[in-house]
This record gives C-alpha cells, structure tokens and sequence, in this order.
C-alpha cells in the first residue's frame, strides 16, 4: 500500500501523466550509462586480450627509422643500396621524420629521437641547417615516456661516425 | 476500483515488457561483442596492422608477404591508414586499427571479402593488398626523374664482340636485329641507327633495316652516337643461375641516364608475358669501370648513354631457351627505349 501511495494518487490518471515520464527519464539515463559503461567494459576486455608486445610494435616502428632510406637510413647513390642501422646526419630532422611517420594521432606511438656522437659534433658546427640533436615526431606530445638506447653508425660528408641513438616512447 | 486496477496492470505489464526488451537488447548486444571471434578479429586487424608496419620499415627491394592467418570470415577493407574487419557491415561490427602511413609508399588495396588468401607486398614505392597478387619480385626501382627522349638521338648497336670467332654471335645479333626492327618499326627513324657491325641496305619497300649477322668484319662508320646499347651472353658455371646483367659505365658523366634506361629495359622484359615460361633467377644493374675490365667494348662510351646487356646464362638450359626468344627479347627492349624520356 506504501507503492501505492508512492504511484498513485486519489486521482491516478494525473499520477500516471506527471511523475511516468520522469521515472522513465532516469531510467533511461541509467539504462544508457550502464550501457556505455557495459560497453566500455566488454572493448577493455577485447583489447585485453589481443594485446600486442608493447616492445614488438617498437621494435617494428623504430626499424622503420633505421631500414627505411625513406626515413633516416643511408642510401648510397651510385648503387642504391640501403645501409640499415647507418643514420643519414642529412636526413636527420624533422621533415624527414613527418614524411615517413605520418601521423597526428596521439594514441598511435609517438617517438623522440635524440642522436649523440663522442666523434662527431651533433648537430655539425658546419651545418647552420641544423639546430638541434633531436627530432620528434608530429604526435610527440610530451607526456609519460620511457627511453632506450641503440648504437648505430652516423653517415656525414662521405664519413661513417659511431653513434648512439636514444629512442624516446611516449607512452 | 476495477478501472483503477486495470490500468495498474495494464501499466505494469508495459513495464515489464519495456524492461524486457531493453534486457534482450542488452543481453543481445553483449553476446555479439563478447563472441569469441570478437578478440580474433580486433587481432587479425591489429596483426595486419602491423605487417604493413614492417613493410614500411623494410630497408628496399621487393617484398612479398603470404599472410598466413584465416581471414575468410570477414571483409577486410584497408585504406591508407586504418585496417578494417567486418562481417556484416562497416560500422556494424567492424573492427579497425590503425598503422602509421608514409608521404611517399602509396597503400593500393580494395576491399576482400572472405578472403581465403591475403598477399601484402611492397614494390618500389607501392604497398599492394590482393589475394592474388601478381608482381615480379626481380622488379627494379627506376629513377622516376624525368629524361630527355631518345626518339631523335642517333642510336648506336652493337651485337657483341667475340674473341675468337669475329663473328657476333648469332643469338645477341639476332636479338639486336629484333630490337632494331621494333625500334625503327614504331619509333625511331632509320637513319638514326648505326650499328658497330655492318647494316644491310636500308630496304626502302619492306622498311626493314638490319644488322648483316654474316659479315665478319667491323664497321667503318663510326658515328658520334648519343646512345650506345651491346648485346652479350652471360656464361656462368652454376646452371640454376639465368640472370640479365646490364652493366653501365661507373663514373661517367651519363650514368644516372644510363642507369635509367637500363632499369627501363630490364623491367620491360620482366614485364613481357611472353617470358612467363622462361626463368629468369634475376636482374641487376652492375656499374663497371671501364679502364679495369678486359671485356671488348665499343668505342667512345664513357660519357655516353651506354648499357651493355648481358642476357640469360649459355650454360644453363633455361639460358639457352632465353636466348632464343628473339621478339619476346628485342620488344621489351624498344619499350625501354621509348619509355625512356616520358
């Protein structure tokens, strides 16, 4: 009888008109909620379990950087051969990087490429184009990162430098 | 009370079935996203996803990828940047993820659906998505610069030396012929031909201008030609080997040219269908120094748009079907010619 009075009043066609509709608003907004969240838990649970290597999807993308002679790799001319692992000290800025890690979206991996050379001035004294030993690309936004090194050689002015590559992820 | 009472149940029974749709679509569209083909799916787009990855990274040449995983249950649709897996629509239970796109490797794929075989392959600057992907592996990377046209150039031929018989070899001066024949056919007017072996007379009726393959002796003309293409057989021991060699000259004030019309030439024979039955294990552009090679070429070829090319192996017996394939031989290599300069 307690409902009843919660529901219906003496005259329960007004009940019915003006305090419905407002039960059935919250219960869709709660309706929606669960369902969204529902949603949200269920994609979590996919992508969970599909879960590739954070590493592998790195190692993947900085190959690119270092095999690529669209990237940063060394491309000798005469032969077109590729020499993966020798960084190009010419193709070493940033609108080398944006044309061969062509993306904006910050939930794809976003990389710092920091290079330094106890043999070599980086970036050169003699190149007034570049101002920097770093270069980033078009998604680096800054936020959380972790940082690896790898050893690679540097090709400038017809000479090969030792080097070292420090791999910035953001993550 | 009895009107009152029927519209209580009334409106309890529209409740309840309000409720229970809502509970059924519920129900219904988590057994759709938590199906176990769901995780497969989103890691068939991620995986995909990722081989295209690792072909953007590969550091040149051609790469063909069978990709082994089963994907005949879905529609895959990849554009430049996403991979996108269906069932029953884009935007019903796709499935998508991205890879990171270049400005200069082109994606060229069309939606498969329930493909039983996905092939992803890199050629030259193109990555191609098919279930059956037809392409030639040995294809080279041609500088895409533009050339000036050989079609008014004075075109030299020469079918080969030999060091103990004088006479050209009947295979390389018939190949020569083949190309001359094609050349002057479609393209180049006869008199822009010379050859470093003596030419038949120009007969005007049949339009046929030729190399005499029967003359022993070299040819006194010796104009200064603008393009200069030999014709050699190669000889290698190892019988699996039947390769096109195109050498040009290192350091010659054409070789970027040279370089060019080579690579032009070599992927036009690759092309040709007609060689579909032979093998041929490989091409390559080899530059030589002309001053430290005791090989016997034609004069004045340093600073000229020179390639000698070396074709098939006369050891092997896929070499030796190559090389009697005379129009199948000389047609690519006009193509090359009047390719060259466009």
């Amino acid at each position: 009888m307690e409902n009843k009075k919660i529901f219906f009043s003496k005259r329960g066609s007004g009940y019915i008109l003006g305090k419905k509709p407002m039960y059935f608003i919250i219960l869709l907004i709660c309706l929606t909620i669960s369902f969204i969240l529902f949603n949200f838990a269920i994609m979590k649970e996919i992508s969970s379990t599909t879960v590739i290597p954070d590493n592998l999807e790195m190692t993947i993308l900085v190959n690119r950087f270092l095999n690529s002679p669209d990237c940063l790799a060394y491309q000798d001319n005469e032969t077109g051969r590729t020499y993966s692992g020798v960084i190009d000290l010419e193709k070493f800025n940033n609108k080398t990087l944006e044309k061969c890690y062509s993306t904006e979206d910050g939930n794809l991996k976003a990389f710092k490429l920091t290079l330094e050379s106890s043999t070599l001035d980086i970036p050169p004294k003699d190149d007034s184009n570049m101002k920097r030993n770093f270069i980033l690309t078009p998604n680096w936004e800054a936020e959380r990162y972790t940082q690896t090194p790898q050893y690679v050689l540097i090709y400038y002015k017809e000479n090969f430098y030792r080097g070292k590559l420090l791999i910035t992820v953001q993550k | 009370m009895k009107k009152r009472g029927a519209a209580l149940s009334m409106l309890l029974a529209s409740e309840v079935v309000a409720a229970a749709i809502i509970l059924l679509l519920l129900l219904n569209h988590a057994a759709r996203w938590s199906s176990t083909e769901r995780p497969y799916q989103a890691y068939l787009a991620k995986d995909m996803a990722l081989v295209i990855d690792s072909l953007y990274s590969s550091p040149g040449g051609n790469i063909l990828v069978n990709y082994t995983q089963n994907a005949s249950n879905y529609t895959v649709s990849i554009n430049n940047e996403n991979v996108l897996l269906y069932r029953k629509g884009p935007e019903i239970d796709d499935i998508s993820r991205k890879f990171v796109k270049t400005e200069t490797d082109k994606v060229i794929a069309k939606p498969l659906e329930k493909p039983n075989k996905i092939q992803f392959a890199k050629i030259d600057n193109k990555i191609i998505i098919d279930n059956q992907i037809r392409i030639n592996l040995n294809t080279l990377s041609c500088d895409k610069t533009e050339g000036e046209s050989l079609k008014d150039k004075k075109i030299l031929v020469d079918p080969g030396y030999e060091k103990d018989n004088i006479k050209p070899s009947n295979e390389t001066c018939s190949i020569a012929n083949s190309f001359i024949f094609k050349l002057t056919n479609v393209w180049v007017n006869y008199p822009n031909i010379f050859s470093t072996r003596n030419l038949h007379e120009y007969d005007e009726d049949e339009g046929i201008l030729s190399i005499n393959c029967n003359d022993p002796s070299k040819s006194d003309k010796s104009p200064e030609a603008d393009v200069i293409i030999s014709f050699r057989t190669g000889k290698d021991n190892d019988i699996t080997n039947n390769n096109i060699k195109a050498f040009i000259v290192s350091g010659s004030g054409k070789e970027k040219e040279s370089r060019k019309l080579a690579c032009l030439i070599l992927n036009f024979i690759l092309e040709n269908k007609a060689l579909d039955d032979t093998k041929i294990t490989g091409v390559s552009i080899v530059p030589f120094d002309v001053e430290a090679t005791d090989k016997d070429f034609p004069d004045g070829i340093k600073d000229k748009i020179f390639v000698m090319l070396e074709i098939g192996n006369t050891e092997s017996d896929d070499g030796k079907e190559l090389l009697k394939k005379i129009p199948e031989l000389g047609d690519p290599i006009s193509k090359g010619f009047i390719e060259y300069g466009k």
